[in-house]
């Protein structure tokens, strides 16, 4: 979600003569007199609400401000109460301002703290520069850097508000979604740097812990990191033995020409032959079904004798999701006649893991589960 | 933890000539809380005062406890959320840190002249009381979406009581009850324990309707009141219905893009028993409704529904999106035996799920697990083995239509995309482009299985060749259907029709396309070339057979015929309906 534009910014106080009032804002005169004077309760607030970040939609505005009050003898009425806001449009996401209000409001209370910066009449006058410079630099980079004097700076950066990232597992595969050279590697944190020649979107977690000689949740960590920042994304370890059905998202495939290129080029294996027509990767697709495993895919069409790759074909599937992996989950049901039968693997059947993640965490290989759980008919397994 | 569309408090404040009064608040704090929330709030007036502290304070206490608004007192609700004039008759939105305060401000305006011919002591009343606002207190990060639903909710209600209120002076009267709760409690001695709120829930009619909707909001997200048992006020909160409180983004315009839909092939499927539907439904609802709900089998298209009823299929179209929306059914394909379902995403395949008791009571002692694992391989409906008892197509019905109730599974589809071998027609396009670049090798085309395109004489890549191809071909076509003509029954107009569907394919493909078309073997014979060029425009992924089958008229069998004839130059894919994803997701 785009943020919208800040529109204004006013700085407001309590005025020991003339009460609550704006005292600058930027633009001039976009806070109308009557707006203020109809929404002041929640901009100088009663003692209860101080310190706290509120939030007016009202009128086609939305105003987030975040009221501060300094108790001290040396002001007229024995406190200073200002409130710095920022005014958007009603329909704007505040979300990714709220911190920065709050951020400001630190700010200036620091300020007036150390140096008096907002009881000085001198000090003061420089309040209207410093708005306008955070308007349009806000407004225009999304971060900006206020020099105020030899000890403070204001320091704000708009954070769109983002998802966590899905948690990092044993048996995902990391793998870049653009050239890792576009990336200077000495910018990376030393053990990034060291697990960073292993993502190659083949090897999977644990594979690289090992390769790299780091432990596996310091690797967990530096991915997930990756992960958050849009630099890597997971995919599903490949495995002959893997199933993926088709989604909507196929019809792209067919439509918009600049994927069909960039599809093209992925999945062919040598480039110095031909490339493989968009028939033929369209009929592999289309060929997923949660019955049929990517090694009777490559055995019923041979795609290697159509010039394709199967790996990139199911990485480039998968990444943009026009094909997705179907987990098998083992579940064992309840026995009827031997309850107290205690296999290793049956603490697995309990259909909170899929195969990749029993076959990690025993290190047992795909076949030899496979024939575990096609041995012991109360075992089902179910593809999801 | 109550998801996010949950609200945490409904709060009725007044505001008018006795100052702001916050009358009612629904759930009022417990003893305990308040202890705690009296240490948080009440300053000690010889603490020091140590500003660092607020420095540090970076994150406030939250004002949110067990599902419930802590922290703020009467006094400082009814400050807040009592407004100006100039705020009255607008949505009314304030955010503090993590709580949301939703509501509808409402002057209640002298009345016009009926009320000033009223009685002298309703006009005193009214006089008391300048506006009120009906507020519900909302997780902050709640979706703008919901926040929405609950500014309407809340506007509802405020109209009602505001009708109700110039009509005879209800709010009034009520609020007169809440006030000497007030002060009953005030006048009790200072250890007495009594919430005046729980006094209020005795004796105000309103409180009480206040409560049920703030329990019904927290436990179905329906609501359904009389206001004064006199107006009434109903209610639904989309998102507590349907359950999506897991759904990160949802987009406010998603239920209708979902209804919208909709086709007559649909079927409609009750998420209830269909007799406690009938039981819910209001007294004086439209009979064309309780209709639907009799009639409607989750076999049967809504086509055959509106037939069946009787109604419109229009009128169909609308009470079924309207049960849609209330949770009370949801769309699926009719089911038959040619349906091939697989497992949602989203379905439990943990052992311990509360599906599986559910499960065992109405199959008598099945295994969900078993049911599950049969409709875990793409396989028709009518060859799934292992569910319910052996050949009893009943019973494995019931179960499907239990499964789908729950929605465990999703359909997969099929889809068809027209796809030519390509190096046909880049050759084309060079040809038309009068690229004078040589053609690229015919030896590459070998590698695809479209032997016609191998064997076609158009290799050599002229204008001249490919025109004559053409024609060629279309010589070809007059013959057989010649030939076809004098089988045929009716052989008036056959080139009028033969002429119509060269159009169809003209207007549908591009030439290339075309010409792969025809060189198919079985393009040489008129009723399936025919056929083709009638179903061509939903061979681009847009339509699934189904609907196809539907809009068409034609039968399974047909289409299968068709594909499997026209194979070389067709690619099937198998998926969910694409135009039901995000609704399946949401619905």
């Amino acid at each position: 979600m785009d943020p919208g534009k800040l529109e204004c910014i006013f700085f407001s106080e309590f005025h020991p003569t003339a009460g609550h009032k704006i005292t600058y804002q930027v633009p001039e005169d976009y806070v109308s007199r009557e707006l203020f004077d109809t929404l002041h309760v929640y901009i100088i607030t009663k003692p209860e609400l101080q310190n706290r970040l509120i939030t007016i939609n009202a009128l086609g505005r939305k105003i987030i401000g975040c009221p501060v009050n300094i108790q001290n003898d040396k002001y007229s009425r024995n406190a200073l109460l200002f409130n710095l806001c920022f005014v958007c449009n009603a329909s704007t996401d505040t979300a990714p301002y709220e911190p920065l209000v709050k951020k400001l409001a630190n700010y200036l209370l620091t300020l007036e703290l150390e140096s008096g910066f907002l009881s000085n009449d001198e000090s003061k006058e420089r309040l209207p520069s410093i708005l306008s410079d955070l308007l349009s630099q806000l407004n225009s980079h999304g971060k900006c850097s206020i020099p105020i004097n030899e000890s403070n700076t204001i320091h704000l950066k708009i954070v769109p508000p983002t998802k966590d990232p899905q948690a990092v597992l044993e048996h995902h595969v990391p793998m870049f979604l653009t050239d890792r050279n576009a990336y200077d590697s000495s910018h990376w944190d030393l053990t990034t740097q060291q697990i960073l020649p292993y993502i190659d979107g083949v090897n999977h977690v644990q594979r690289i812990a090992t390769e790299a000689d780091v432990d596996i949740n310091l690797v967990k960590i530096c991915l997930q990191t990756m992960l958050y920042y849009g630099v890597i994304t997971i995919v599903p370890i490949f495995q002959y033995s893997n199933v993926y059905i088709t989604q909507p998202d196929i019809n792209k495939l067919a439509e918009d020409e600049a994927l069909q290129e960039e599809c093209i080029k992925y999945v062919t294996k040598n480039e110095m032959a031909s490339a493989p027509p968009l028939r033929s990767i369209m009929h592999l697709y289309g060929s997923l079904r949660s019955d049929i495993s990517v090694k009777d895919l490559c055995l019923r069409f041979d795609p290697r004798s159509m010039n394709i790759d199967e790996r990139h074909l199911i990485q480039f599937g998968v990444l943009r999701g026009l094909i997705k992996r179907l987990h098998q989950y083992p579940v064992r049901v309840p026995d009827r006649v031997d309850q107290q039968r205690t296999q290793p693997l049956d603490r697995y059947m309990n259909g909170h893991f899929n195969f990749d993640e029993i076959c990690c965490k025993t290190g047992q290989s795909h076949q030899e589960l496979e024939d575990y759980v096609e041995n012991d008919p109360h075992i089902h397994v179910l593809w999801k | 933890m109550p998801g996010r569309s949950t609200p945490l408090s409904v709060i009725l404040v007044s505001s008018g000539s006795k100052g702001n009064r916050l009358l009612f608040r629904y759930p009022y704090q417990e003893e305990s809380d308040k202890e705690v929330v009296q240490k948080n709030r009440t300053r000690n007036p010889y603490a020091l005062q140590l500003p660092e502290d607020d420095l540090n304070d970076c994150k406030p206490a939250s004002s949110i406890r067990h599902g419930k608004l802590v922290g703020y007192s009467d006094e400082i609700l009814a400050h807040i959320l009592t407004t100006e004039t100039g705020l009255c008759d607008h949505r009314f939105e304030l955010t503090i840190d993590d709580v949301k305060f939703v509501g509808q401000p409402t002057l209640i305006v002298g009345g016009g002249r009926k009320l000033r011919r009223h009685d002298e002591k309703t006009r005193r009343e009214s006089r008391t009381m300048a506006m009120f606002n009906l507020v519900f207190v909302l997780h902050a990060s709640a979706d703008p979406s919901v926040v929405g639903c609950y500014h309407d909710l809340s506007k509802r209600l405020v109209l009602a009581l505001k009708h109700e209120e110039r009509r005879c002076g209800y709010l009034s009267h009520q609020a007169v009850l809440m006030m000497s709760a007030h002060d009953e409690v005030a006048a009790m001695p200072e250890d007495a324990e009594e919430s005046p709120f729980s006094i209020m829930l005795q004796k105000s009619k309103l409180c009480r309707d206040l409560r049920h909707v703030f329990n019904g909001l927290c436990d179905k997200g329906v609501i359904h009141v009389f206001i004064n048992n006199w107006i009434e006020v109903s209610f639904c909160l989309p998102h507590k219905v349907h359950n999506v409180d897991q759904m990160v983004v949802i987009d406010p315009t998603m239920i209708e893009q979902s209804l919208l839909a909709i086709r007559p092939y649909h079927a409609l499927l009750l998420l209830e028993d269909e007799k406690e539907l009938q039981q819910s439904l209001p007294k004086d609802c439209s009979p064309s409704l309780r209709r639907v709900i009799k009639w409607s089998s989750p076999l049967n298209s809504l086509q055959r529904l509106s037939q069946d009823t009787d109604l419109a299929l229009s009128q169909v179209f609308q009470i079924v999106g309207h049960m849609v929306y209330w949770g009370k059914a949801t769309i699926i394909y009719p089911i038959c035996g040619s349906n091939v379902y697989i497992l949602s995403p989203r379905a439990p395949t943990s052992a311990n799920s509360p599906y599986h008791e559910e499960f065992r009571d109405i199959t008598a002692g099945g295994f969900l697990t078993e049911a599950l694992a049969a409709f875990s391989q793409p396989t028709p409906f009518s060859d799934v083995m292992n569910i319910g008892e052996k050949e009893n197509e009943a019973e494995k019905v019931k179960i499907l239509v239990w499964l789908l109730q729950k929605r465990l599974l999703i359909q997969l589809h099929t889809y068809v995309f027209l796809m030519i071998p390509t190096e046909r027609p880049t050759q084309l396009v060079n040809l038309q482009d009068k690229h004078s670049r040589p053609s690229p090798s015919s030896s590459s085309a070998s590698q695809d299985k479209n032997s016609s395109a191998s064997t076609n004489p158009s290799h050599h890549g002229s204008t001249g060749n490919v025109a004559d191809n053409m024609s060629m071909d279309s010589d070809e076509l007059s013959t057989s259907l010649d030939s076809y003509s004098t089988l045929s029954l009716d052989n008036e107009g056959h080139g009028h029709s033969r002429q119509k569907f060269m159009d169809m394919l003209k207007e549908n493909l591009t030439e290339a396309e075309r010409q792969c078309v025809m060189n198919v073997p079985a393009a040489k014979k008129p009723e399936d070339l025919k056929l083709f060029a009638r179903l061509c425009p939903y061979f681009r992924g847009r339509h699934h057979l189904e609907e196809i089958m539907y809009y068409e008229n034609v039968n399974r069998s047909q289409v299968y015929m068709l594909l499997e004839k026209f194979k070389q130059v067709l690619v099937v894919c198998t998926h969910q309906d694409a135009a039901t994803v995000a609704y399946k997701e949401f619905l």
